[in-house]
């Protein structure tokens, strides 16, 4: 792994670290619990653009570890069940990727609703109850439109990054 | 990686729109309203208490739980949480619930409120 690399995933992380503390700060008017809009996940899907899914994986899964251990809930729920959804979502999403016939969009969404459905899984699994499935749906529905709002705004991006030639194409 | 929008994300998305809009479609023909049903409070997993939803009566149930006191009550055919101690206070938002497939659920407070068939009203036909 070059440096170059090294240092535009190191910036992606922390920036996709500030946007996981951003997001938690902003509430929702929902009445179901779990949905969020998922804005750090833009960084997921820019990383997944420029470098590949191996890169999506650490970052994902570097951005849930580093997020709990400064918000003071390492080792606990609130860490275990979005790693396990978001570890979930990637491993599920590989196969749709390795197509190349969804665009950023198709894989946004799909990721949303894999992460959705892993996340429910794991707090039914959690607390021993299947009570949590009746949300699935509504879950589910939402991530289209999260996913979806994840990608326009990823996309926006992409086009300004490409612009400006901040990350270099082939890392 | 593609930027644009094309069939296979079109195809994708309206496949999971409709089966999404199909299971809420099946959990809203199946909502069964709360009379003669029992709301059972859960906190850390365990049943902590009952209320019967058949009486014309309000009922308040307190609990301590993880983050602080919840309040519960019920107005004799539906139940809510009153009020507790989280960030986002979905569950108190979320307000009164009626329904078998409208559980009430306070992830930071380890507590849920499930609405379940009343076992004393399992008995479908009395036969004299």
């Amino acid at each position: 792994m070059s440096v170059k690399k090294i240092l535009l995933l190191s910036m992606f992380l922390a920036i996709a670290i500030i946007l996981h503390f951003v997001e938690s700060m902003v509430i929702l008017p929902m009445v179901v619990p779990g949905i969020k809009l998922g804005i750090a996940n833009i960084v997921g899907v820019l990383v997944l653009y420029y470098f590949g899914i191996k890169e999506m994986f650490l970052i994902n899964i570097l951005r849930v570890i580093f997020a709990s251990i400064a918000r003071g809930t390492f080792l606990s729920l609130s860490f275990y069940i979005p790693l396990f959804s978001i570890f979930t979502s990637m491993i599920l999403l590989i196969p749709f990727f390795q197509t190349k016939k969804y665009s950023i969009f198709g894989i946004s969404i799909i990721q949303a609703v894999f992460f959705n459905i892993a996340q429910i899984i794991s707090v039914c699994y959690f607390y021993q109850s299947d009570v949590f499935i009746y949300y699935l749906p509504y879950l589910t529905l939402a991530a289209v439109f999260t996913g979806w709002i994840v990608a326009l705004l990823s996309k926006r991006l992409i086009i300004n990054l490409d612009k400006a030639n901040v990350v270099p194409q082939n890392n | 990686m593609k930027l644009k929008l094309n069939n296979y994300d079109i195809i994708t998305i309206v496949g999971i729109v409709i089966i999404t809009l199909g299971s809420i479609g099946y959990l809203i023909s199946n909502n069964q309203s709360g009379r003669g049903h029992q709301a059972k409070v859960y906190y850390q997993n365990k049943i902590v208490h009952v209320f019967e939803l058949n009486e014309n009566k309000r009922e308040k149930y307190r609990i301590k739980a993880t983050n602080g006191w919840v309040a519960i009550e019920t107005d004799g055919s539906r139940v809510r949480v009153v009020s507790e101690t989280s960030k986002n206070n979905y569950c108190s938002k979320q307000g009164w619930s009626d329904s078998i497939t409208t559980p009430i659920v306070c992830l930071p407070n380890e507590l849920y409120v499930k609405i379940d068939q009343s076992e004393k009203n399992d008995v479908d036909v009395h036969i004299k």
